[in-house]
């Protein structure tokens, strides 16, 4: 090996650093210019392909925060909060390594998405770095989709008595309000009632031509079945015809029973629809 | 795989140059504290020598490749490719990477294409917004009428021929002749959506034009067919079967249902001569069916003539090369197969007694049935899955709790309403 080589391998080496550089001022798939395509895609909503694209921008630069929250809120508004999920476990291996409360933010709505209301819970009282404020909208938020009315009356109630007034506690208080008010329809009421009166129970949950129409079901069956033994002893058809009534009217009983747990959950979930909408629009 | 391609793999990882540079590094070096052979120590030197020259010749061409115009012409040639081999999803996505780049004078046939992927990936709202986005950006009037043209051919695939045709009487194109054809076939695959066959007919003669008397001849051939389209009558079958319950599926093509229908209504009539006590039931059961047959004998027919028309149509697209985007295959699916699935592929197989029970309800009675229950899924599917859910003892009362829900009177305050059939959903 010559000087002459070596010096030939010496120079190359020193200029590939700025060759590379010079190339990738244009260069469509270099950083910046990702970044740039990518913030497009992300402002425009299409998700599925900027999601992509940080994929490729987290790879190119580890250390890009921005690149990599916006990585996770893509996957979260594809709904794909398990691959979220992977992702954010993947950049921290704690909750208590999080370079930025926005981070914890995305983990809290993904727990919350998810409908894992405990693990919300959990995870906030992990995470210590929250401002007083925002971990009690969470806390409320989290007890108004338990329906927990009470509890989520006293937290905002507690921190709106100490601090000025916030728009989005007075509202989760509001909806604790309204919740308390409430007046539950009791399950094993609807079933006794309909035990009693064939119906009856379905009147009481609101769902009154259902129980009309069981009414009409249950009591002429079971005057068919009257009758067909009264004037013919015990026969086959009286039984055929008992059995029919007799498994209408403990399906009755058992749908009273559903329809009043309906009535709660339907009522339930018409108070809380605004909560998730709320919590989500908050940046 | 040609040199261009290879070096866009080198820049879809942009940080491989470096990984590799380090990896070449990294392994040699080790390589020379472990071995103290001299010769051997030689063949290395001059082996990472060669590694660096190829290195660096790659670099070479990376770099010499590395001017925006080029790069962007890369991933337009790579997505050509993606799309020639029907990858179309990842041809969208280096599309739309070339489209946000690229200066507007060149976004036109960008755009045009990311439209073609979108026909082709059958996203049409999509491909709609990208033939509008081309239209914006067209130059020239054959580039906006082609634009054009692109978004009306999405419509006759949607199936909106009226809006199409509306749309093409403002297509102006009579300063370009292969325009102008494509015009008159659209027109045509148009007309022929809407059964207008007289005017299909003029359409695809006008796109023959006068010279072809071949082609003319063959179109010719196929229009003389044109009675096939209007068999089977839906309501002659509809009408037969009033009259003799399956004749009408027989005329229609469904041998077997017809066959199922006479025995069905022969049998409960039997029956309810045989048992006057359950004479009332048999009668309601007979009036169903028979109601059943003939409503049933008009769809079969209806279906079937909507093959014939669209095998038609086919035939005459075909006759136009470039335009195989509008053939359709209408695949008919089988209903019973599902309900198969339902029963005996599920993790935990139903007891015999009550699959077959099913499966013999849904053949020979629900087959033959008026579409009467309120719900979607039917109280028969319902049932199925709520013992699939909840165990046989529970799942029949819930299920027999449904049949008492599933009257006419069913509120639809208390459930969401299916746009398209105005059923309700109740899901166990």
């Amino acid at each position: 090996m010559t000087l002459h080589k070596l010096s030939i391998i010496i120079i190359l080496i020193l200029l590939l650093p700025s060759i590379i550089l010079k190339g990738q001022e244009n260069d469509i798939l270099n950083y910046e210019n990702s970044i740039k395509y990518a913030n497009y895609l992300f402002e425009n909503q299409l998700y599925d392909l900027s999601a992509i694209e940080y994929e490729r921008i987290v790879y190119l630069e580890p250390t890009d925060t921005l690149a990599k929250l916006r990585l996770v809120q893509s996957y979260r508004f594809l709904n794909k909060t398990e691959i979220a999920k992977i992702k954010l476990e993947g950049f921290f291996s704690c909750c208590s390594q999080y370079s930025n409360n926005a981070f914890a933010v995305e983990k809290f709505k993904i727990l919350f998405l998810e409908k894992r209301y405990d693990e919300c819970l959990q995870f906030i009282s992990e995470y210590k770095k929250f401002d007083d404020e925002t971990l009690a909208e969470m806390k409320a938020a989290l007890l108004l989709m338990q329906n927990n009315w009470s509890d989520a009356k006293s937290v905002t109630e507690s921190y709106l008595s100490g601090n000025s007034s916030t728009s989005l506690l007075s509202e989760f208080r509001n909806i604790s309000l309204t919740g308390e008010s409430i007046r539950y329809k009791n399950p094993f009421i609807a079933a006794t009632m309909s035990g009693i009166i064939p119906g009856s129970g379905k009147f009481y949950t609101g769902q009154w031509k259902d129980g009309l129409y069981s009414f009409f079901v249950v009591t002429a069956l079971s005057y068919i079945t009257f009758r067909s033994f009264e004037k013919n002893g015990v026969n086959p058809y009286g039984f055929i015809f008992g059995t029919a009534a007799f498994s209408f009217y403990t399906a009755n009983i058992y749908g009273s029973h559903k329809s009043a747990k309906r009535y709660n959950k339907t009522i339930n979930a018409e108070k809380v629809k605004d909560v998730e909408r709320l919590i989500f629009e908050k940046k | 795989m040609t040199l261009s391609q290879l070096i866009l793999r080198f820049r879809i990882d942009s940080n491989n140059q470096n990984n590799i540079c380090r990896s070449a590094f990294e392994k040699y070096s080790t390589a020379f504290l472990f071995f103290n052979n001299d010769s051997l120590k030689i063949k290395l030197y001059q082996n990472f020598y060669h590694i660096i020259k190829g290195l660096s010749f790659i670099l070479f061409l990376s770099v010499s490749a590395n001017s925006s115009t080029q790069n962007r012409a890369e991933i337009i040639h790579f997505a050509n490719q993606l799309s020639e081999n029907h990858n179309y999803t990842a041809a969208i996505q280096e599309y739309r990477r070339a489209f946000f780049f690229a200066p507007d004078s060149e976004k036109f046939a960008i755009a045009d294409k990311i439209a073609d992927s979108y026909i082709a990936n059958k996203n049409l709202s999509d491909a709609k917004n990208f033939c509008d986005t081309a239209f914006f950006y067209s130059h020239t009037d054959s580039m906006r009428v082609e634009s054009y043209l692109k978004k009306i051919t999405c419509l006759i695939i949607d199936e909106q021929f009226g809006d199409a045709l509306i749309a093409l009487k403002n297509a102006d194109v009579n300063f370009n002749k292969n325009l102008q054809i494509k015009k008159y076939i659209l027109s045509g695959i148009a007309n022929l959506g809407l059964y207008d066959f007289e005017s299909a007919y003029s359409d695809f003669i006008l796109a023959i034009g006068e010279n072809d008397s071949t082609a003319r001849a063959k179109i010719n051939n196929i229009f003389s067919e044109k009675n096939k389209t209007h068999f089977p009558n839906p309501i002659l079958a509809g009408g037969m079967s009033v009259i003799i319950p399956g004749s009408g599926q027989i005329y229609a093509g469904k041998a077997i249902e017809g066959i199922n229908s006479v025995a069905l209504l022969a049998g409960i009539t039997y029956l309810g001569f045989s048992l006057p006590v359950l004479q009332i039931l048999f009668s309601s059961m007979l009036m169903r069916y028979y109601m059943g047959g003939f409503t049933r004998a008009y769809r079969y027919a209806f279906e079937n003539r909507e093959q014939h028309r669209q095998d038609f149509a086919n035939k005459l697209i075909a006759q136009f090369p470039g335009n195989e985007e509008f053939i359709k295959n209408k695949t008919q699916k089988n209903e019973f197969k599902e309900f198969r699935n339902l029963v005996f592929d599920s993790e935990k197989e139903f007891p015999l007694l009550i699959s077959t029970a099913f499966l013999l309800y849904k053949r020979i009675l629900s087959a033959q049935d008026v579409d009467v229950c309120v719900f979607t899924p039917t109280c028969s599917v319902y049932m199925m899955e709520t013992i699939k859910k909840h165990g046989i003892v529970e799942g029949l009362i819930d299920g027999t709790d449904r049949l008492l829900r599933c009257h006419g009177f069913a509120d639809h305050k208390h459930y969401e309403t299916c746009k398209t059939t105005g059923k309700l959903y109740d899901a166990p």
